[in-house]
């Protein structure tokens, strides 16, 4: 079975506060002390990935969209254990909203051809916007669904666990489809110092715009309606008042009555 | 410019009873009305929406469609996908507001992609540019680190809003409206992916969505038995108990006692974070409750910088005695 994973490079989200920071045109988000790492979910798509393939034979293809000719980040992505990826970079998309990535990544996947599934994260961490993913379907004419934590492939069919208020909807859906996925079932295995190395022998396609048949009009038709008008830093206005006490259950005495004094309890 | 007009929201009243989600956004929906002086139309998608029409305007419509379909008594994709295609064409709404929650979710993007419009993902806020009139959503980025605005270019304008955010209006059984059942044509409706089974928790307790006080706990907890202080907490308090991502990902709990910006979004009266570090992630899920306590010993945790009220500390010292005295003056 082939298997298709969308991944993205992302500021770590897990870098404190205080490194998000906005430049000058109050538009784009710079970040030089934060590392970029293969956004989470992500790495939820690629693990789920490696498991359908470890269990029913074919390969696991990463599909990215990136802003420069460079191909480091995905030698260390396949180094879990993909077989190959495909790097999409070109102009046309720089700076280009959820619908242009999904234009650009919908087009290689369908350079690339033979899949049985796509799966990608449920949102990416850097915008939590989750649109890429659904869109994809919708250009490439697949059955989809979001937010899936469990994937099980039973013949031409597959069966997902989607992940809804106050339960999981098991649904039934024909192959190929595109999963968006969740991580909670899925943790990314590590890599060894071995596969590490021997990822760097695996391939990379590079592809421009024309390599994939993406072009101008058709991106200007179904993508950037979204007008980004500025971004800022939220300000937090609270003031914690800190409770002491000569011990720990005096404190804890005194932030009862805290409560009680102002009607919270 | 286009000659679309009037705000649509996608109402949602399964087993026939509107979800406070769909207030909310009634509540959105008319205040930016009464602001950019248009109306407030309900798109109403099920099966046996009787009743659920007056509820709708007594939360503030204007009109009510409703799409009535024994095939869409539970959200499918292809299925609701066709429907509100279908409604967006006829009644062409300026804006559309859906609930960010497993339907908003999926429908959203599918949909903006099929009218070649954009889309506002997971809102927090909504506003009117005072010199344009034209809409701009508010939508955090980054978990939280930063907070991005947004307009569109083209209509509808879809808007996707993140549970809890919005003010819904007092209900109003005066309110007055109209009711208008579409019949779109559509034929026999079905979806590609097939709804073999819903599995719901069951809840022994208070929703952690609905309850008045949440007793939170994240990776300074330590294990799973310190969860059953805060459960202990939480049923004195008539709460509820939430965790961050931390000891879910640790195991220690079920991840639907997840708060946070993939988890779930609470606005309690009384928010208690227990050994949680206040990460914007988590952060995000519970901003909005009026009191926020922290209890954590690392005096230089992000949460005290979120928290209303706070005790440095371990909470294996300081939550027995604060359970007591809260015991105690809920007694008294």
């Amino acid at each position: 079975m082939n298997i298709i994973a969308t991944v993205k490079q992302v500021p770590d989200p897990e870098a404190p506060a205080g490194a998000f920071r906005i430049g000058p045109d109050d538009r784009v988000m710079v970040s030089p002390t934060v590392s970029s790492v293969l956004s989470p979910y992500d790495e939820s798509a690629v693990e789920a990935a490696l498991q359908l393939r470890d269990a029913h034979g074919g390969k696991v293809s990463l599909v990215c969209l990136g802003t420069e000719p460079d191909d480091s980040f995905l030698h260390e992505a396949m180094a879990t254990g993909a077989d190959e990826a495909y790097l999409v970079v070109d102009d046309m998309f720089q700076n280009g909203d959820a619908f242009a990535t999904a234009y650009a990544l919908s087009k290689a996947i369908a350079k690339i051809g033979e899949y049985d599934l796509i799966v990608c994260g449920r949102q990416a961490s850097d915008t939590d916007a989750g649109v890429v993913g659904s869109v994809i379907a919708e250009s490439l004419g697949l059955p989809s669904a979001t937010v899936i934590r469990k994937i099980e492939v039973v013949g031409d069919k597959l069966n997902a666990e989607r992940v809804i208020e106050d339960g999981i909807e098991v649904l039934e859906l024909p192959l190929p489809a595109l999963l968006t996925m969740t991580s909670e079932l899925y943790t990314l295995r590590y890599a060894s110092v071995m596969d590490i190395m021997s990822a760097s022998e695996k391939p990379v396609t590079i592809w421009s715009a024309s390599d994939i048949g993406a072009d101008a009009v058709e991106l200007d038709d179904l993508a950037n309606r979204s007008i980004l008008r500025k971004q800022f830093i939220p300000v937090s206005q609270t003031q914690c008042e800190v409770i002491g006490g000569d011990s720990a259950q005096e404190a804890a005495a005194n932030l009862a009555q805290a409560l009680r004094s102002r009607k919270v309890i | 410019m286009s000659d679309n007009s009037g705000i649509m929201i996608l109402a949602e009243a399964p087993n026939g009873k509107i979800t406070g989600l769909t207030t909310e956004l009634l509540g959105a929906g008319r205040r930016i009305a009464d602001i950019a002086g248009e109306k407030v139309s309900a798109l109403a998608v099920g099966a046996g929406l009787s009743g659920v029409e007056a509820e709708l305007i007594a939360f503030g419509a204007n009109t009510v469609y409703t799409v009535d379909d024994p095939s869409l008594g539970r959200y499918t994709g292809d299925a609701y996908l066709s429907v509100l295609e279908k409604v967006c064409q006829q009644l062409t709404p300026r804006i559309l507001l859906i609930g960010h929650n497993s339907t908003g979710r999926d429908l959203a993007p599918r949909l903006a992609f099929r009218l070649r419009t954009g889309l506002a993902p997971d809102c927090v806020d909504l506003q009117i540019d005072n010199s344009t009139g034209a809409l701009v959503a508010i939508k955090p980025a980054y978990g939280g680190n930063v907070m991005a605005m947004l307009a569109s270019k083209s209509q509808p304008e879809v808007v996707t809003v993140r549970p809890k955010t919005q003010e819904p209006l007092e209900r109003d059984a005066g309110r007055s409206g109209d009711v208008v059942k579409l019949d779109l044509g559509l034929g026999t409706l079905a979806s590609r992916a097939k709804v073999l089974d819903r599995i719901m928790h069951t809840y022994t307790g208070i929703k952690l969505e609905d309850a008045e006080v949440v007793v939170s706990g994240g990776r300074g907890i330590g294990g799973p038995e310190g969860f059953k202080l805060l459960e202990e907490l939480a049923r004195s308090l008539n709460g509820a108990v939430g965790a961050s991502r931390a000891a879910v990902d640790a195991g220690w709990v079920p991840s639907d006692m997840q708060v946070g910006i993939t988890g779930k979004i609470v606005s309690p009266r009384l928010y208690i974070a227990v050994g949680i570090s206040g990460s914007v992630q988590h952060m995000a899920g519970c901003s909005r409750a009026k009191t926020i306590v922290a209890i954590n010993k690392d005096s230089e945790a992000p949460i005290f910088e979120r928290a209303h009220l706070g005790v440095v500390g371990d909470y294996k010292n300081v939550l027995p005695q604060f359970h007591e005295t809260c015991r105690e003056l809920l007694v008294g």
